[in-house]
């Protein structure tokens, strides 16, 4: 049984500018789209297991309905989000779409580290070749080996992250550790080196620790809704480990966990930085100024279903540059748009479905000129 | 100001005249004289490896004091904070003039030791906790359990109360192996909700080791000081979507010292969440949030300090539109250094109504608490 959502697009009396979208996926099919850009020796290695599919789990159950909306599911069998064609038709060409940001959450980070390099590797050429070379909207994530290697994610970082379409850098939110601590420092590094913005995704793995502070989630949908606390966490670590002052022109995103638990959540990582800041002294502000700074948040899942309710966390926030629109296509999610649209009044709505995340990821309307209306 | 002279000065109970105080979370910290109430065998145990597995997080607070007490709460007469329950009720009951206060004594759940062991230790603390409870009638109890042993846990259960009506609750670990709504843990909900207690949830546990996050250690105290809402994150959705309420109807569950903050947007994600994802619970009778506002109780200590001062309001106003106004309760995480004051953790406008109930409203309601009988009834 669907669900009857909420239309995917704003009342046009709402929002009928640009849109910058920030948050849509694309799936690699299957190992073979990527043979082309593998290493012999590791089209062997796939060879030789009779493998159609990477070692890792899916983040997204296949066939659960939130993995992707009825109308994103094609009829044919392919899988969602897999072509350029399913993209441009149900995304880009829909109007006023000036960017979209692909991230790929193939899950190349399991087996052997090497594998995983090759893997992601192989992952951001076939993104290069067949998605950001074809369509100038596209922007993308580099997908990192994010797990156990991180000279290896930097590597990756600067072989790639030279290139215009490369906006982001992929950090799937279940890291297996905090994204703080210094093991990481060099990936922020070539982060920073970049100019890129770091991306916290839902999902990823966890090197067999459980996704909560409590053990392992039964069902999927406790999984879905108890992941705002690992974000939460990894957010918290991020600003206690200093990274921001190692690294000030850091730009992180959150990606695909909402907003609406932001502003009481660092009103409390403020009220303790008042009590405990001797313990982190290189926090030399509220916390919430650092965020304010350095953090973004994308709008899918949204679930406020009263502007009237969110308008007050929007107002918490303290600035209307925090927020940046995301449809988190194919997934399924129920989002209102009127809600926020009304929620964030006239004046910032610019700033929401576009203006945000042109600054943020530097992105310039002219470039897809071409290819847009 | 050096730390050794700064003191907490009480101020004025001007704006809450006449209210009743309950305190929902008062700390016992009295290691040794609880391991004083196991059996010998199990004393020797512990003389011969103490208490092993203790995370490193609970090294890094940042006073050398158990608990990382404050530091006026060291008894005069000797032994560490949270140790004497004379001087407890002196510094306590009598300074605020509390009706009444719950201890929960979490103070030794390591996470390493047999599971023997872990029975008679719950039992040795509701034990030690009872002599609190001789001290003085104000003070109620928590019973502990060791929720991994469910059998042991009822009959620790039936015997608390068999023992004494003032054992108001059954506290769980919020660190556990399994999330809390796991149908493992179902004996210790069938007998509380026999018994008409609600099951308490307070942070820490166990089970912490590795996990002090979704994604491992965390490394400050500041992080770990901060992170109770995302225990209750967990806590939630767990019991909810493995249709705890439906089998439990009754079940009442008090988060402590847990942030209620999180609280109105968890409900908004339940419910986004369950409009797509239905089809993986078709047995939940109800909508999610609406387990979430029955069947949940929330404390107050640390309590929200926003950036400015009318957005605690706000956020108040908005937590009570959603229907948890008669769910929130104060405490005071006493004698923990972050203790609240009734006094000045109560925003001074808030609605007396408002006021009432979370000073001991909500609480009295909850734990069937006669709020006359205090020498500050209303």
């Amino acid at each position: 049984m669907s669900p009857t959502l909420h239309p995917l697009r704003a009342p046009s009396e709402l929002w009928d500018g640009p849109i910058v979208d920030v948050d849509v996926h694309v799936e690699v099919p299957g190992v073979e789209v990527l043979r082309p850009y593998l290493a012999p020796v590791w089209r062997q290695y796939v060879d030789e297991r009779g493998w159609s599919q990477p070692f890792g789990t899916f983040p997204y159950p296949r066939n659960s309905p939130a993995s992707a909306r009825p109308e994103w599911r094609p009829d044919d069998g392919r899988a969602p989000a897999s072509e350029l064609s399913l993209i441009q038709e149900h995304i880009l060409d829909r109007g006023g779409v000036e960017h979209a940001i692909l991230n790929c959450l193939f899950p190349i980070d399991s087996g052997p580290p090497d594998l995983s390099v090759a893997l992601a590797r192989a992952v951001n050429d076939w993104l290069v070749a067949e998605w950001l070379d074809a369509d100038p909207r596209l922007r993308a994530s580099i997908v990192l080996p994010a797990r156990n290697d991180p000279a290896a994610v930097a590597a990756e970082i600067d072989r790639v992250g030279g290139h215009p379409g490369f906006v982001q850098a992929l950090l799937p939110v279940r890291s297996g550790m905090l994204y703080g601590k210094r093991l990481y420092w060099p990936v922020f590094e070539a982060i920073e080196r970049n100019d890129l913005v770091a991306g916290i995704h839902w999902g990823g793995s966890n090197e067999g620790l459980p996704p909560t502070p409590s053990g392992w989630p039964t069902r999927y949908i406790e999984e879905y809704v108890s992941e705002i606390q690992v974000f939460e966490s990894q957010l918290i670590n991020m600003v206690a480990e200093g990274l921001f002052q190692k690294f000030p022109a850091l730009r992180v995103s959150m990606l695909e966990i909402g907003f609406t638990w932001v502003p009481m959540w660092l009103w409390d990582m403020d009220r303790n930085w008042k009590g405990i800041r001797r313990e982190v002294p290189w926090i030399s502000r509220p916390p919430f100024q650092i965020v304010r700074d350095h953090v973004r948040f994308s709008t899918a899942p949204l679930d406020a279903d009263r502007s009237e309710e969110l308008e007050h966390v929007l107002r918490w926030l303290g600035s209307d540059d925090m927020v940046l629109y995301a449809s988190d296509y194919p997934h399924m999610h129920d989002d209102d748009l009127t809600v926020i649209l009304e929620a964030m009044g006239e004046e910032s709505r610019a700033k929401l479905m576009a203006d945000n995340a042109r600054a943020w990821y530097r992105l310039d309307p002219a470039e897809t000129m071409a290819d847009g209306d | 100001m050096p730390l050794e002279s700064a003191t907490i000065d009480v101020a004025s109970r001007q704006g809450l005249e006449g209210l009743a105080i309950v305190d929902c979370d008062v700390h016992p910290d009295a290691n040794a004289d609880v391991v004083r109430h196991l059996p010998e065998r199990w004393r020797q145990y512990v003389e011969l490896t103490g208490f092993r597995g203790w995370p490193t997080e609970t090294m890094i607070r940042l006073t050398n004091r158990p608990m990382a007490n404050r530091l006026d709460t060291t008894p005069p007469g000797g032994g560490i904070a949270g140790s004497d329950p004379d001087f407890a009720r002196e510094q306590l009951l009598d300074e605020y003039g509390l009706s009444y206060a719950i201890l929960n004594n979490i103070s030794l759940c390591s996470g390493g030791m047999p599971g023997e062991f872990e029975v008679e230790l719950a039992r040795a603390t509701n034990d030690y906790n009872e002599t609190w409870l001789e001290a003085d009638p104000r003070w109620l109890s928590s019973i502990n359990v060791y929720a991994l042993n469910p059998g042991a846990s009822v009959r620790e259960v039936e015997r608390c109360r068999m023992k004494s009506d003032r054992f108001v609750q059954v506290l769980l670990d919020t660190h556990l192996e399994r999330p809390a709504g796991n149908p493992v843990y179902w004996p210790v909900f069938e007998a509380a909700e026999a018994l008409g207690l609600p099951v308490a949830f307070h942070i820490t546990g166990r089970s912490k080791h590795g996990k002090s996050s979704g994604v491992g250690p965390v490394t400050y105290y500041y992080e770990q000081r901060t992170s109770l809402d995302i225990l209750g994150q967990t806590v939630v959705p767990s019991l909810i979507f493995e249709g705890t309420f439906d089998r439990f109807p009754k079940l009442k569950v008090a988060l402590i010292e847990m942030d209620w903050t999180w609280v109105v947007p968890m409900a908004w994600r339940l419910d986004a969440t369950w409009r797509v994802l239905r089809d993986e619970v078709p047995d939940l009778q109800r909508k999610p949030s609406e387990y979430l506002r029955d069947h949940f109780w929330f404390s107050t200590q640390p309590n929200l300090e926003p950036e400015r001062p009318e957005q605690f309001y706000e956020a108040y106003d908005q937590f009570v539109r959603a229907g948890f106004g008669d769910r929130l309760m104060f405490a005071t995480d006493y004698p923990h250094w972050d203790m609240d004051s009734p006094f000045e953790s109560t925003p001074r406008d808030l609605p007396r109504e408002s006021k009432q109930r979370i000073l001991s409203g909500n609480a009295a309601a909850l734990y069937g608490l006669d709020l006359s009988a205090g020498e500050n009834a209303l």
